[in-house]
């Protein structure tokens, strides 16, 4: 065995949150997190107009990465007062001072008519209540198009794009379930096929099949099972190899189980690599050079996607509320 | 081959032979006759021989135990042989356990080569219960080769613990620990209660064609075959 | 250290043997050394990548 005493892990995935300590500790990972993009708020600025479309392409992600984090925060409520606010201001400034108002999102509409990034990044600023009349007009044109409905991609990108047009209430959503069937994950495959890049096919189909969280009850109950099933032995194997990024998703997949394991070892190990500006790294430890923010941003969101659902959740059954 | 067994590998290459001649045996279905002791060409307390034998414990039988081959005197020399010089370390749970399942063999294989006293009360599986699921997963690795078409309290004690097992079989097999993985995999087989989604079937045979390095797992992947195929 | 013999003339293992044989019937377990490799470094929460656009380069952590 590793040097490590594994803690008990709940058998069939009972809600064992191991108490209000284990609730409060998956909380601040979160709460830091926060902290942590607000500080470094800037790496989410659009490059120079000069810049290629590569990197014009490269700076989208992040910022509807934040959106998306920022929507699951808000709806979920269980940030603290400070918290909630230093992710308004955050998303504030990525709507208004980042994108333009929207603007840069139409800029790229007009350049590249038929990418969806604009919608996907879009998406989220429209259901924290931002909007852009000449983006979403846009949106609508392109989604009635056949290209559209026919552009090739992986079955889980496709399932994203078809829950996004039906977030943005662009279409009704009925093409989910046939978007879902053709995933890796939909086939409940054999689990110990499952390595680094099916691990985030998974865990992608997940969230957007539950909308980000909003819709835990769109997991159908033999995919759910499937997860609690072998969820607990993919966590193991990124928590050893310490790849917080990808451990960080599977917790968030745990937290959107209908009875999570919150495995204590792995969210101490994942709370314990979070560095003490709140940062959390991509993997092992943060190495000591510069401009990080590229490689830091994006486990640090994930961890406030994780910390947020995980909280969620535990407060939920401590309420002994139905999740 | 040295007698003290202090260069390692004496003992580990013939485990590695005796695993590798079990594991043909299991695969070919009783097609050749078997006798261990003589093709291993060792006198009958060669202490070497004597040591690799209780590390594959009951598994020495195990063509006996599986399909019904007649067990040669040379091999029942040879279990008991094992089975004496290397008395159970109380303290050890896979000690104890596959040292009950060598001498419960010879019992059953052939009266006459069982130790003079009678087959004691099978050891505990109180840690079964309550150990995670890494642990139970590398506690009942060490005891595959109790898990055969004889029952012991083992059993119902791992098909209690199938969905955990079988995430230690997950486990084992992306650390590409095939050993361990073919030894859960044929706790699950015998306990027949492994989650279809598993796969199971299909895993060992990847561990089959990928883990021939270790015979131990060969011939793990072996019996667990022909428990999934409910031979005897 | 040489085998000894018991009274029924058969050699008793020596302790290193025992020590052996102890040790592989309860070892323990191996490290997991094996990775997969990390072709998409810093993979996105959101497919939000062009689908019209080659796959971009992604920023390497530095090891």
């Amino acid at each position: 065995m590793t040097g490590e005493t594994p803690k008990r892990v709940p058998r069939g995935g009972g809600a064992d949150t191991g108490g209000a300590g284990a609730t409060a500790l998956m909380h601040r990972v979160g709460s830091r997190a926060v902290h942590w993009l607000e500080e470094h708020r800037g790496g989410f600025r659009a490059p120079d107009r000069g810049a290629s479309a590569d990197e014009v392409k490269e700076f989208f992600k992040p910022v509807g990465e934040l959106a998306l984090m920022g929507r699951v925060l808000t709806r979920e409520g269980v940030a603290g007062t400070s918290q909630a606010a230093q992710m308004r201001r955050l998303l504030d400034f990525a709507w208004r001072d980042v994108l333009d108002g929207g603007g840069l999102l139409a800029w790229m509409q007009r350049g590249e008519p038929l990418s969806p990034v604009p919608l996907e990044v879009y998406t989220a600023f429209r259901e924290l209540g931002y909007h852009h009349p000449e983006v979403e007009r846009h949106a609508r044109l392109m989604v009635s198009t056949r290209s559209w409905q026919a552009l090739e991609t992986l079955p889980s990108r496709r399932l994203g794009l078809t829950r996004h047009e039906a977030r943005a209430e662009l279409t009704s959503g009925t093409a989910t379930a046939a978007a879902l069937r053709r995933t890796w994950l939909a086939q409940t495959p054999e689990p110990w096929t499952v390595d680094y890049h099916i691990a985030y096919l998974v865990t992608h189909t997940v969230f957007h099949l539950t909308d980000w969280g909003a819709r835990l009850d769109a997991l159908p109950g033999d995919l759910a099972d499937y997860l609690t099933l072998w969820l607990p032995a993919w966590v193991d194997e990124w928590r050893e190899k310490e790849h917080w990024d990808l451990l960080g998703e599977l917790l968030v997949v745990d937290a959107m189980l209908p009875t999570p394991a919150f495995d204590g070892t792995a969210w101490q190990r994942f709370a314990e690599a979070q560095g003490p500006d709140g940062a959390m790294p991509l993997e092992r430890t943060r190495s000591a050079d510069g401009d990080e923010f590229g490689t830091l941003y994006h486990p640090t969101l994930v961890a406030v996607f994780a910390s947020t659902m995980a909280t969620s959740r535990a407060l939920t059954a401590l309420n002994g509320s139905p999740s | 081959m040295t007698t003290t067994g202090r260069n390692g590998s004496a003992v580990h290459e013939t485990v590695q032979r005796i695993a590798h001649t079990v594991a043909s045996a299991l695969h070919n279905g009783g097609g050749n006759p078997f006798d261990l002791s003589a093709s291993l060409i060792t006198h009958a307390d060669d202490p070497v021989a004597l040591a690799a034998a209780r590390v594959l414990g009951a598994d020495v039988l195990a063509p006996w135990a599986f399909l019904g081959m007649p067990v040669s005197q040379g091999d029942l020399a040879l279990a008991g042989g094992a089975a004496r010089a290397f008395p159970p370390d109380t303290s050890s749970v896979p000690s104890t356990w596959t040292h009950w399942g060598l001498t419960a063999a010879l019992h059953r294989a052939g009266p006459g080569g069982a130790p003079a006293a009678v087959a004691a009360a099978e050891p505990e599986v109180a840690w079964a219960v309550d150990g995670s699921w890494q642990q139970i997963t590398h506690r009942f690795a060490q005891l595959a080769s109790l898990a055969g078409p004889t029952a012991t309290a083992l059993l119902p004690a791992a098909a209690a613990r199938a969905d955990d097992l079988s995430r230690g079989f997950v486990r084992a097999m992306r650390r590409q620990d095939w050993v361990q993985a073919a030894a859960v995999g044929r706790w699950l087989a015998a306990a027949g209660c492994a989650p279809a989604s598993l796969g199971l079937a299909a895993g060992l045979a990847l561990v089959a064609q990928v883990g021939a390095g270790d015979a131990r797992a060969a011939l793990h992947v072996r019996a667990a075959q022909a428990l999934a195929r409910g031979e005897r | 250290m040489l085998p000894t013999k018991t009274r029924a003339g058969v050699t008793a293992p020596t302790d290193e043997l025992v020590e052996e044989v102890e040790a592989l019937l309860s070892p323990t377990e191996a490290d997991g050394t094996f990775h997969d490799t990390a072709e998409c470094l810093g993979a996105l929460l959101g497919g939000g990548e062009g689908l019209l656009s080659p796959p971009t380069p992604r920023p390497k952590p530095k090891k």
